[in-house]
């Protein structure tokens, strides 16, 4: 009797080993498909930065009027350091221009130079308007010199020019751009990104 | 006659079957892993493990691998079926036995009936075909469409007889064929690719995927422009393109392929580092499939493959250039599947019994 | 208990010295890890001790002129003193030392470094791995070279800035600008110019120095990055890769801090930081040794063996802390305690220190437990290359749940063979037939150990290749192991092998495991060689010789008695 058991056993083990191998080869999507959401491209040259407080300073823009950080509490804030004699920096100039000038309610932009005197930036804004038809004199953009790197690499660690951060409206350091290896679409998204 | 079946079936049950079996099978083990150094992975295996016999000086018989293996599934199947009645004092050993049995079976079902193959996918290119590791075809496409795939092992040295406007004669064949330079004086014209090279047999190498085959053939009966001799090898740069009656004839060495019933598509191969190092933490690909009318993403990760349709496709190597990333995926199709998986729990249970009840024998 | 718990408290502040210097995390070999960690690491590497490791790398840093005078390396080779005109009775030589005496073998060394030969003789081998790490301390040497204090007189202009690379780069431009116009004026003679303008020259010269040493300096990984703070940059790096951010400031000023209160009285400073409990217990390992106080209590028992309370006792607590030990070594790797062959010699010998406390009361089971745990313990640092014994697994191995079953069953596996071939051993001497009944138990056990190890590696296989089986070196080896114990064990059943053939087969089992387990290393074919260590087949023949004829030897005396 055992043997015809064991017979017994042997072949349902073998059949129900092959019906499961069948069975759990799915015909269908697997439940466990991943979304593969095609993340931003790795960019090394664009950081996204959590939990950061910017921190506030003060400046006299090139027209001599004062502010600090804290004063555009409740908007985004473009803060670029940069400098007449730095070619990156010239380069993304304009197009961080347009970027103000097509956002002129809820975006600042500040953009701090590293140049020893003032006549150098004035030069080059005279030679922007004239050349490239750009404007710089919009409310929303602030120019200004930032003495002896006082902000640029004293508070924000910026050895290399140009750097560009983008600031939140609770005034949370959100992304920084290294360098001006980036595109205006680029841009724009992030700025749609932040609350 | 019955009783001298059952006598024999008795006697092949007994355990000291086992006692006997098992140094042949050690020493194969032994010999088998120590040869892998010297003739590779693969040949080894081969001669060893999946074959019946080893033919000694090419005269004596010894039996290896299937034959060791297929006299063990025997006796255990005997001894099971014939020999273990169910009682307590023997179920964990009855229980490991029948795990044994099954684990076999399942090996059996593999070594005789599994398909490997592999994909190697560019970042953004699609594939519905899987690439056998060591067959190697010659193919005649007309107008774009397969008309013949003649394994490599089958292409007899001779006139071929084959339903085409030309003829296809075959000189030689090589397995693993050395790219020499052309004779520079030959009494037959020499055509296309051959007309600057020519192919010869060299050892194959260690391992057989590595080999590269090819094939030197004479095409006629097209015109006096045409004939002549032609070569054809692996991933020739230049396939051999002929137009013969308004029709277009393409004829390619190369890998032998089976046709997916969906397609894969490659969207991103993922290599991670860990920080601060090159060295790798982790290999992915994420590949889209698409089945019909059906599209969904897959992510594959080492140790977690994708199975669908009686396919797994499992992360095994990528190339990398500066250009672009390639991933290597193996492709493998086995109905034996799970009976390792089986075979492990009862053995498990089996043994984890028979030592529970013998200390309770004991006290 | 009272006092043996002050005692203890009293053990662990005694150790808590030198601050939180050493608890600093540092990024190395792809694990953060505590200073004083990477400081013994190196200081390994480089002197072939640990003693005053910490000390040591904060004069590195903080004080590097002085540092790279210092004799660290040793060399002992008379054919290298001599090759290098080095003073034949002196054994530790500096940095400076070095560097100068290379000079004259540069273009030997040279070739020797751009085109290794296959087999470099000791002197090569010795000269290459020297180079290779006055490369790295000269780096390391030059870590916070943006952070250290200038030696040099400021101009009028730039005495208010504090005289660092990094507080002066914001001026460079002005530097730059300035020299230029000098230039323009004086021309480059510096004898024309005033003390002041030579004053200037020099600083432009010197940062454009240091700027250029600073390139490619990531050795010392201690600064946050601003996008993943668990990844840690150089300060170097996190000065030219603009990855810095404002958060990076506290840590710079941190790190300069600690300049000055160095600089200022040579000792370790004194900083609070949080870290995490990770480190503290890493730390505490590193100065403890737990696997040193097993290995000792090991030998404890071994020498207590007639008092045999008492060496149970050390075997139990041996076993106990070499638990904590691994556990802890969980706890800092955050993975399964086995993935590289040191990692599998620990854990075997544990098991075997384990098995034979639980296995007491059998005659002789804790002396033998004892010597195999403590045999293992002493080869386990021999099976290591240089470097960080807590290494990061290469990728196919980087899988927690199968470490954790495949790799943990057959490992333990090889444990209860060992300890079992063991006991064989004594069950072949007289009057020990009483072990007969725990060998039995203990094979089997073993059986089901690397069955199920090795059924469910190839469980393994089957998930991350698509094969159960392939006839890997690994696999096979094994295989062996369990196919030795069927054969075993069937042949005891059917009476075909007696007791004394029984006993002789499990005390070969030693053999089987050794093969398997490093033997195949050597075969270095397949997915499984992971560690191939030098020397490894001259050892493993040298075990295997002399384990059969100590098993020959028994077995005849076993006839005559």
């Amino acid at each position: 009797m055992h043997r015809l058991i064991n017979l017994a056993i042997i072949i349902i083990m073998g059949l129900a080993g092959y019906a499961l191998a069948i069975h759990f080869d799915s015909q269908k999507p697997p439940a466990n498909a991943t979304n593969t959401a095609i993340q931003a491209a790795s960019n090394q040259t664009i950081i996204t930065l959590k939990n950061q407080k910017a921190p506030d300073f003060s400046f006299t823009d090139i027209n001599g009027q004062q502010y600090t950080l804290r004063d555009f509490k409740g908007k985004k804030i473009i803060i670029n350091f940069w400098a007449t004699w730095c070619a990156p920096c010239i380069h993304e100039f304009p197009q961080l221009l347009d970027i103000a000038e097509a956002n002129p309610d809820d975006l600042i932009l500040i953009a701090l130079s590293s140049d020893i005197n003032d006549e150098a930036i004035h030069k080059f804004l005279g030679k922007l308007e004239k050349q490239q038809d750009i404007t710089w004199q919009a409310p929303n953009i602030l120019i200004a010199r930032d003495e002896k790197q006082r902000i640029t690499q004293g508070q924000f660690q910026t050895y290399r020019l140009p750097e560009t951060y983008i600031i939140d409206k609770e005034q949370n350091l959100h992304t920084k751009i290294i360098g001006a290896n980036w595109t205006s679409e680029e841009f724009q998204r992030i700025l749609k990104l932040i609350k | 006659m019955i009783t001298m079946i059952f006598k024999i079936i008795h006697r092949l049950s007994r355990a000291d079957i086992i006692f006997y079996l098992m140094p042949p099978l050690m020493v194969l083990l032994v010999v088998g892993t120590v040869a892998q150094k010297d003739m590779g992975l693969y040949a080894a295996q081969h001669m060893f493990f999946s074959s019946f016999f080893l033919w000694l000086g090419g005269v004596i018989p010894i039996p290896v691998g299937y034959s060791i293996m297929g006299a063990l599934t025997v006796c255990l199947t005997l001894k099971f079926i014939f020999h273990s009645s169910w009682e307590w004092t023997k179920s964990g050993i009855i229980l490991s036995h029948l795990g044994a049995l099954i684990l076999l079976g399942g090996g059996w079902i593999t070594a005789l009936n599994a398909k490997e193959g592999y994909i190697a996918l560019p970042e953004g290119q699609s594939t519905s075909y899987v690439y056998d590791y060591h067959q190697r075809s010659l193919f005649i496409f007309e107008d774009e469409l397969l008309r013949y795939e003649i394994p490599a092992q089958h292409l007899k040295t001779g006139m071929q007889n084959l339903t085409l406007p030309f003829t296809l004669d075959i000189l030689e064949n090589c397995t693993n064929c050395a790219i020499t330079n052309a004779p520079t004086e030959t009494n037959t014209p020499r055509r296309a690719m051959a007309a600057f090279m020519q192919l010869s047999t060299k050892p194959s190498e260690k391992e057989p995927e590595n080999n590269l085959t090819g094939t030197t053939f004479m095409l006629g009966n097209i015109d006096p422009e045409t004939d002549g001799l032609y070569i054809a090898f692996e991933n020739m740069p230049k396939p051999i393109t002929l137009d013969v009656n308004g029709k277009n004839y393409k004829i390619i060495m190369g890998r032998a392929q089976r046709l997916l019933p969906f397609t894969i598509t490659l969207e991103d191969f993922i290599r991670t580092t860990y920080p601060g190092t090159n060295k790798p933490s982790a290999y992915s690909s994420d590949v889209i499939i698409s089945d019909g009318d059906q599209t969904w993403p897959v992510r594959i990760e080492m140790n977690k493959p994708l199975r669908y349709k009686g396919y797994t496709f499992y992360q095994s190597s990528f190339e990398q250039t500066p250009e672009i990333e390639t991933t290597i995926l193996s492709v493998v199709e086995n109905k034996g599947r799970l009976f390792p998986y089986i075979g492990t729990i009862t053995i498990t249970l089996g043994l984890l019994l028979h030592l529970l009840l013998m200390t309770r024998r004991r006290r | 208990m009272k006092t043996l718990i002050a005692l203890l408290l009293l053990l662990v502040s005694s150790l808590s010295y030198g601050g939180d210097f050493g608890l600093i995390g540092v990024q190395h070999q792809g694990r953060t890890k505590p200073l004083e960690s990477y400081a013994r690491i190196i200081h390994k590497d480089i002197t072939g001790n640990e003693r005053g490791a910490l000390q040591w790398l904060a004069q590195t840093l903080f004080d590097p002129t002085t540092a790279a005078q210092e004799p660290l390396f040793p060399i002992k080779d008379p054919l290298i003193k001599q090759r290098l005109s080095l003073p034949e009775k002196q054994k530790l030589f500096s940095l400076i030392e070095l560097q100068k005496a290379m000079i004259s073998i540069a273009p030997q060394l040279e070739k020797l470094l751009s085109d290794p030969p296959k087999k470099p003789s000791k002197q090569e081998q010795r000269l290459i791995e020297l180079h290779d790490q006055m490369q790295e301390l000269n780096q390391l040497l030059r870590s916070f070279s943006a952070l250290l204090p200038l030696n040099i007189d400021m101009p009028a202009d730039y005495q208010d800035i504090p005289p660092t690379y990094r507080a002066l780069l914001a001026y460079e431009n002005d530097i730059r600008e300035q020299l230029k116009t000098l230039i323009r004026e004086k021309g480059e003679d510096p004898t024309l110019y005033t003390d002041d303008e030579k004053k200037l020259a020099f600083l432009g010269y010197s940062l454009q120095q240091i700027g250029a040493s600073g390139i490619d300096n990531r050795v010392l990984r201690v600064i946050p990055g601003s996008a993943n703070p668990e990844h840690l940059l150089a300060p170097w790096e996190a000065i030219t890769s603009g990855e810095a951010s404002p958060a990076t400031a506290q840590h710079f000023k941190m790190w300069e801090d600690m300049i000055a209160a160095y600089q200022a009285d040579q000792t370790l400073p004194e900083i609070k930081i949080d870290a995490p409990w990770r480190f503290h217990l890493e730390r505490l390992t590193g100065r403890i040794k737990p696997f040193n106080i097993a290995l000792a209590l090991y030998a404890l028992a071994l020498l207590l063996y007639f008092k045999p309370r008492f060496s149970i006792l050390a075997l139990g607590s041996g076993a106990a802390i070499h638990a904590i030990a691994i556990v802890s070594r969980i706890i800092i790797l955050d993975r399964p305690p086995v993935g590289t062959l040191y990692e599998s010699v620990i854990f075997v010998s544990l098991i075997c220190a384990f098995l034979a406390f639980l296995l007491r009361r059998a005659p002789l089971a804790v002396p033998a437990g004892a010597f195999t745990a403590a045999l293992l313990l002493t080869i386990a640092p021999a099976l290591l290359g240089s470097g960080d014994n807590m290494d990061m697994l290469v990728a196919v191995l980087n899988t927690n749940f199968w470490l954790a079953t495949h790799v943990l069953c057959i490992t333990a596996g090889y444990g209860v063979c060992i300890l079992t071939a063991s006991l064989a051993h004594i069950a072949l001497l007289p009057n020990y037939k009483k072990l007969a009944v725990p060998i039995y138990r203990l094979s089997l056990a073993a059986l089901l150990l690397t069955a199920l190890g090795t059924a469910l590696g190839g469980i393994w296989a089957d998930q991350s290749w698509g094969r159960f089986w392939g006839w890997d070196p690994k696999e096979n080896g094994a295989l062996l192991i369990v196919l030795w114990l069927i054969w075993l064990l069937h042949g005891r059943y059917s009476g075909n092998l007696d007791t004394r053939a029984f006993h002789a087969g499990v005390a070969t089992l030693n053999i089987i495991v050794a093969l398997a387990w490093f033997g195949v290393n050597l075969l270095s074919v397949g997915l499984h060689s992971y560690g191939f260590t030098t020397g490894l087949a001259t050892a493993l023949t040298a075990f295997c010789t002399i384990e059969l004829i100590i098993i020959g030897v028994l077995w005849r005396r076993y006839k005559n008695a």
